[in-house]
């Protein structure tokens, strides 16, 4: 599932960078790297089976005390 | 270079996509499943338990239709598997353990409740056969008098499976209208209803031949079979809740030495409810139209006078129909017309107040049936064959 | 300018259209209203179209320049980039939103045994695709699609006809007023208010002028044709509607015409795998140009992938079953656009026009 997954993100980056390079999208090429990074981070460990905090429970907590606030 | 690499990621893309959406994560084959016809509900010896009984199709014998009919050598063109268990759920899928093939559910064409479970309830069953998506809310429910797995193993002659044979017998029922039919959905929508009583078709199994017959309508309050209705009550019934497609109507002839035969071609019904001073009134109007279809006196019925009594006749014997079945309803307290639905949609605001003493209200409730009938034609003869 | 594709209004009015049929048609909205669903339906289009006015007189203010801009421009460099933060993360979370429901959607009813991150990626890689050829090509795939879903909708409307029972509809607002507002105030935000993404793609209009009439019109042909499915529903499911997880999909499920024209519910699975993947390519076109224009990149295709992954991630990520999801749907979801929905929008706007901006904004460019 891992080696899948790298090969997944290799090939992804092998699909994009190459032109990126070639037209000299250097501040392109660094945005791409850094989502990229960052996906294959929390890919990663959500395939390892790492709790991530969810973000979405975050907003459920801020609308409900906003709720609160107005009743 | 640059489009050679283009290239290749679209083909290698390409691939991919072509071998995922062939829809294939696993497979059902055709010859890995076994399609169940029919589900039987009983009580199971063991208290709080409940055994199933499904019907499955065997495709090797179905297949065969060579002349001598079916009953000729061979074995049965079905097999039924019948497990017992706590829950529909767990027993359907204990029934893998018998069967090489998975039960597989889409071509299910009828569910059968024996009377004594249909008594102590049937939501909870029914639950399951609305929440699994293989279900389909088209098969027609049943009450089985005796026992649900007697039922689908009656004989048949001209149908192959005994499910099969009961589902073609509720369609057919529109030559006599003197049972009703209602399928899962047309079950659940009554049975969801707050005041409306489920209904579903009635069957028998003969003593003798062991074939299936269909007697009437079992009528539930809630989600419990409370009662029975008769032919003549279920076609009382279905004038009023408009589910008449045809139908022979025996009257006497005018002149008493005799009965004729009316056949109904045309029917359609509407119940207007009514609140005055406090009081729900609900008034029930009937339309038919028919055929005389058969006379067995002497009398020459197309003559004016006679073809109006005639025509009279057949209003009256559609009322008392219809009183049958309210008589009935109200002794049994459920209301199976939707009466309580009608009054709900047109005096909304007041309906909160009578909402929850409706089982107060609909038994004395005044009812008034109007029929208005009229007969249309006579056949290919004008007078009954004799001698002028 | 990162794309260079144009679209035309009538494309427009279609991509609207299809947008907002979205998930909708399969998770029907107004559904707290019981049988006056359809009302509540028609109440949220009549208030969008009111909320529509605002997001076309901002984007007509502003021509050719998409929301990220707009924000820049009236809000300044710094609060106007927190701004498209916000709004950024509102696209991406919602793409990824519907992308579950989509999924959730599939492995419910027709593929009990795949794994949900199938649907997930081929869904994901499908709309990366498209979002990577630009919105031109978006918007006029809706063409086809929308048609398509239309006639389906009307088709399985007719052949349910004979189980229709239009006495279900009765009595009309048969609730306390409270309880229908909700619903209401329920559809305006699901899901004609998400047509707020769309001043990402106004922008790229062939003429702006026109985008008011498109605009309007797109989200009234959406209205007919969701009031037309809610009232194909409530006529036929009657009292066991509400019980459903899907009732577009079981209403079709009961057509039965002489037996030979039945289990027709594919029908809906394909019009919703239609809209759906119309709806899922505008939010992530939103998401993806967005970053783009925030960063100030000169592309926005090295980010659609990345960006793709990240959706699957939050799509698992956000609900451990459909009964959370559910539950975010009527209980958090109302509250939480608000702000995107209606605040930023009108505040905006009464800012734009208190310090007069779209002029000394073409001035100062010229």
């Amino acid at each position: 599932m891992i080696i899948l997954l790298i090969a997944a993100f290799i090939g992804i980056a092998l699909f994009e960078a190459p032109g990126l390079v070639q037209r000299k999208y250097w501040r392109e090429l660094t945005a791409f790297l850094l989502f990229l990074v960052a996906a294959f981070i929390l890919a990663l460990l959500q395939v390892l089976g790492v709790k991530i905090p969810n973000p979405v429970k975050g907003i459920e907590v801020l609308v409900k005390y906003f709720l609160s606030l107005m009743s | 270079m640059q489009k050679f690499r283009k290239n290749t990621v679209t083909i290698i893309f390409l691939l991919i996509v072509m071998l995922g959406i062939t829809g294939c994560w696993n497979r059902r084959e055709l010859d890995t499943l076994a399609f169940v016809s029919g589900l039987g509900i009983d009580k199971a010896r063991e208290p709080g338990k409940l055994q199933l009984t499904a019907q499955i199709i065997k495709p090797g014998e179905i297949k065969a239709p060579e002349a001598g009919g079916g009953g000729m050598g061979g074995s049965k063109p079905y097999w039924n598997i019948s497990q017992i268990g706590n829950t529909v759920f767990s027993t359907v899928r204990a029934m893998t353990l018998k069967s090489n093939r998975k039960l597989f559910f889409p071509h299910n064409e009828v569910i059968i409740f024996s009377q004594d479970i249909a008594r102590e309830g049937v939501r909870k069953y029914i639950d399951f056969l609305i929440r699994d998506p293989e279900f389909r809310r088209l098969a027609w429910i049943v009450v089985a008098k005796d026992k649900a797995s007697e039922v689908l193993e009656t004989k048949t002659e001209l149908a192959k499976l005994p499910a099969r044979n009961i589902a073609e017998l509720i369609k057919a029922r529109s030559a006599t209208s003197e049972v009703s039919a209602v399928n899962m959905q047309e079950f659940l929508t009554r049975l969801m209803s707050k005041t409306t009583a489920p209904i579903a078709s009635l069957i028998e199994v003969s003593a003798k031949e062991k074939t299936a017959q269909l007697t009437g309508t079992a009528v539930f309050k809630d989600d419990k079979l409370v009662g029975f209705l008769n032919k003549t009550e279920t076609r009382g019934l279905l004038w009023v809740i408009n589910e008449i497609k045809s139908g022979i109507i025996t009257v006497s002839c005018p002149d008493g030495k005799g009965k004729a035969s009316l056949e109904i071609i045309q029917a359609s019904s509407k119940i207007k409810p009514e609140i005055k001073d406090n009081d729900i009134h609900i008034t029930v109007e009937v339309k038919a139209e028919g055929h005389l279809g058969s006379q067995m006196c002497l009398e020459d019925l197309t003559q004016i006078p006679a073809w109006n009594s005639l025509e009279k006749r057949q209003s009256e014997a559609i009322r008392s129909e219809v009183l049958a079945a309210l008589k009935k309803a109200r002794q049994l307290n459920a209301d199976i017309f939707g009466f309580g639905e009608a009054v709900h949609k047109k005096y909304s605001r007041l309906w909160k107040d009578i909402e929850d003493q409706w089982d107060e209200f609909f038994p004395n409730i005044e009812v008034t049936v109007k029929v208005e009938s009229k007969l249309r034609r006579s056949g290919l003869t004008v007078k009954p064959p004799r001698p002028e | 300018m990162l794309e260079k594709g144009k679209i035309s209004s009538s494309q427009l009015t279609f991509l609207i259209a299809g947008f907002t049929l979205g998930s909708s048609l399969i998770l029907s909205p107004g559904l707290v209203a019981g049988h006056d669903a359809w009302l509540a339906v028609l109440a949220g289009l009549g208030s969008s179209l009111l909320i529509a006015f605002i997001y076309t007189t901002l984007a007509v203010k502003f021509p050719g320049k998409t929301l990220v801009q707009i924000n820049d421009i009236i809000f300044g460099p710094y609060l106007g980039k927190l701004i498209t933060i916000g709004y950024l993360w509102y696209f991406f979370h919602l793409a990824s939103l519907v992308l579950r429901n989509f999924s959730d959607f599939f492995v419910g009813l027709i593929y009990p045994e795949t794994p949900i991150i199938v649907f997930l990626i081929f869904i994901t890689l499908t709309c990366a695709s498209a979002v990577r050829n630009g919105i031109e090509v978006i918007a006029r795939t809706s063409i086809i699609l929308l048609f398509v879903t239309a006639c389906a909708t009307f088709l399985t409307t007719v052949l349910l006809v004979k189980d229709m029972e239009f006495t279900n509809l009765l009595p009309v607002l048969d609730l306390p007023l409270k309880q229908f507002i909700k619903a209401s105030y329920a559809a305006t935000t699901f899901p004609f208010g998400e047509t707020v993404v769309f001043l990402m793609v106004i922008a790229f209009l062939e003429n702006t002028k026109q985008a008011k009439p498109s605009v309007t019109l797109g989200l009234i042909l959406a209205g007919i044709l969701l009031v037309v499915a809610s009232v194909r529903n409530i006529s036929v499911l009657g009292v066991t509607e509400p019980i459903h997880t899907y009732d577009s999909y079981q209403a079709v499920r009961l057509i039965n015409i002489g037996e030979i024209l039945t289990r027709l519910e594919i029908i809906v699975v394909g019009n919703f795998l239609a809209m759906g993947f119309l709806k899922i390519s505008v939010l992530y076109y939103g998401t993806v140009l967005g970053t783009a224009q925030l960063l100030n990149l000169r592309s926005y295709l090295p980010l659609v992938l990345p960006i793709g992954i990240l959706m699957v991630i939050l799509s698992i990520l956000q609900f451990e079953s459909t009964i959370e999801n559910i539950h975010f749907a009527f209980d958090i979801y109302p509250y939480y656009v608000i702000p995107f929905q209606f605040g930023i929008p009108l505040f905006s706007l009464i800012v734009a026009v208190v310090r007069g901006l779209p002029k000394k904004a073409k001035e100062g460019s010229k």
